[in-house]
């Protein structure tokens, strides 16, 4: 047939549209994975309208990493959830003793992996980090030194706590679906040098194999009208997010 | 040939072979040096003449060729503005689309991102009917494959679905129909990218890492760019003949770029040694199989794979001579030797040439 090969390419477009427009409505039938309200604190808007000629609203959200929680600078390391066992468990490599020559390339070269993440909103971890926090200001205040008292008010209360590569799994050991997310995450392994990365190893503090949260899929598009509100000239976020500007509550699939 | 036998030729590029050869011999009989051993009577010279020119019409009329050597140079001028325009179109409707598409609701939204891909669809096939010389239809099939890559990217944004390597597939699929379809080069090389990329990213991500770091392993490369190369020994093709070349270049140039990332770039390997064991398996790998490149271009005429085998010989050896030599020899003498290197190997193609030449004399008596 002569006009095959033009058919061929429209059904490409069609069909392909078609599978994302099954996709979605598969993932919006039935009852959300997940339904949780969150503030500007965890789904920011960075408003560009006035430099980007992106007109569509995206939030954009925000967790908070135990491992990376500003407080650790002043503290004493803490080992992370996602520890050696963990990792294993995940499918990373962690034969080689991080105490050994060739441990850090060996970290190195390994690939970040996919799995799923649970992330819980204003729970207890999160009440856990802030006092760990406040702990270390009063600490900072009283050795002299200043520090940003608003640091931890304007960071996500929104906690990474658990991974798995099964997402069913990792749901029946967080079944509280108002306050935990279960995302796709990407996690990579690394050589933990406290303080920081590169430093030469002590034998007070020993290299760690730790993990880190690389990525979660964290911008949510806002159709109209909800968009319209984000709009608004007095929209316009404060520095600091101490009160919500703004809730959201995303239905998770 | 009779004059009317141009449409004995078949396709667009065995007119324009078949155009560039009557011009050639038109040109030589019309010289002193020809004309002392090949003298026409003036009869047999109208009738040439005669024959030449109408011909040249022919496969011109029929195929829309270039008949002279300015129409050539024009054609390229054509070729690069309709590349650069359909590039510049692209970006508009992108940034059109995104200007506004916040301000709409969202089935207006997905209609425009789905009908925009059809109807520059539409549009590169109303003009390959009109066209000969598919200005305007590979123009088009770009606007259209990168509508079709915005549609895709739209529909994931405005459903928050989670990015996926099959999208990869869909579009590679759609690039490489429309190159078979309107004969597009550029088309087939955007398509052949794009399905080698899939291909590494499911591999990828059936390994259980993030698809996105597909790049990151270029071992996978060598093995999809070898794949690509060797593609046109099973594909036959009678209507677009000069999609092997495009296959070979799109391979070669795969193949060579990872290698120089894993020899020369720190670039993580599969094999599981010291890291500077791998880049020097790579670097002399490299040298060895563009060598392999320029010999296998040379025995088969393909100039392509010569030129890039060529190039990728020398950048291998270069840096291969500046890991040994930079830091302990004087600037001066290193650059020296380079240049003594490079007329060495001017001297060895040169001879190489007189070989082939004498052979070919050889030949011919």
């Amino acid at each position: 047939m002569k006009s095959a090969s033009l058919v061929t390419a429209a059904s490409i477009i069609l069909v392909a549209n078609a599978l994302a427009l099954i996709h979605s409505a598969r993932n919006r039938a039935g009852s959300p994975e997940a339904e949780i309200t969150l503030t500007n604190r965890e789904l920011r808007y960075f408003d560009q309208s006035a430099t980007d000629d992106d007109s569509g609203v995206t939030l954009h959200l925000q967790w908070t990493d135990p491992a990376s929680f500003p407080v650790r600078a002043g503290t004493e390391r803490k080992q992370s959830w996602l520890d050696r066992t963990k990792l294993q468990t995940l499918g990373f490599d962690c034969a080689v003793d991080p105490g050994n020559s060739e441990a850090a390339r060996f970290y190195e070269r390994q690939r970040p992996r996919q799995v799923f993440a649970a992330l819980e909103y204003d729970s207890a971890a999160w009440r856990a980090l802030v006092e760990e926090f406040e702990r270390a200001r009063a600490k900072q205040q009283a050795d002299a030194g200043s520090n940003d008292s608003t640091a931890a008010a304007g960071m996500s209360r929104l906690v990474a706590i658990d991974a798995d590569l099964n997402p069913v799994r990792l749901r029946a050991r967080h079944p509280d679906r108002r306050t935990v997310l279960i995302l796709p995450a990407v996690i990579a392994v690394m050589l933990d040098r406290w303080p920081y990365y590169g430093m030469k190893p002590e034998s007070e503090h020993p290299p760690q194999i730790a993990g880190r949260i690389q990525e979660l899929p964290s911008s949510i598009h806002v159709p109209r009208p909800f968009s319209d509100q984000f709009r608004r000239p007095d929209r316009s976020q404060p520095k600091v997010f101490i009160n919500p500007i703004y809730s959201v509550r995303p239905s998770l699939a | 040939m009779r004059p009317q036998d141009g449409a004995g030729v078949g396709n667009r590029i065995g007119a324009q072979e078949a155009a560039d050869r009557i011009r050639i011999l038109r040109e030589e009989l019309g010289t002193e040096q020809v004309q002392a051993v090949l003298a026409l009577t003036p009869d047999q010279r109208t009738r040439f003449d005669e024959w030449s020119r109408a011909a040249l019409a022919t496969l011109a009329q029929q195929f829309d060729v270039d008949t002279t050597v300015s129409q050539k140079r024009v054609s390229w001028g054509m070729r690069i503005a309709s590349t650069l325009g359909g590039l510049a179109i692209c970006a508009a409707v992108v940034l059109f689309f995104m200007r506004y598409w916040g301000f709409l609701s969202t089935p207006v939204q997905l209609a425009i991102a789905i009908l925009t891909p059809l109807a520059a669809l539409a549009g590169a096939e109303f003009a390959a009917r009109r066209e000969r010389t598919r200005y305007f239809t590979g123009l088009l099939s770009l606007v259209a494959a990168a509508s079709f890559i915005m549609n895709l990217a739209v529909a994931g944004s405005v459903f928050n679905i989670v990015s996926t390597e099959r999208a990869l597939l869909a579009w590679g699929a759609f690039a490489i129909v429309l190159a078979y379809r309107y004969g597009l080069r550029l088309m087939l090389m955007l398509g052949l990218t794009l399905l080698m990329s899939y291909g590494a990213a499911a591999y990828t991500a059936q390994m259980g890492y993030e698809w996105l770091e597909f790049y990151d392993r270029p071992e996978q490369f060598l093995l999809l760019g070898l794949l690509v190369f060797a593609l046109p020994y099973c594909l036959k093709h009678t209507r677009n003949a000069d999609f092997p070349p495009v296959y070979r270049l799109v391979g070669a140039l795969t193949v060579f770029i990872a290698i120089l990332s894993l020899a020369e770039w720190g670039v993580p390997s599969y094999l599981p040694w010291e890291q500077v064991t791998i880049e020097r398996l790579y670097e002399f790998g490299g040298l060895i199989l563009s060598a392999g490149a320029i010999w296998l271009g040379i025995t088969r005429g393909w100039n392509g794979i010569v030129n890039t085998g060529t190039a990728f010989f020398t950048i291998f050896l270069f840096t291969r001579l500046y890991h040994w030599w930079w830091d302990w020899m004087p600037k001066y003498l290193f650059f020296a030797v380079i240049g003594a290197l490079g007329i060495a190997l001017v001297l060895t193609f040169q001879r190489l040439r007189g070989k082939m030449i004498h052979g070919e004399i050889g030949a011919a008596a």
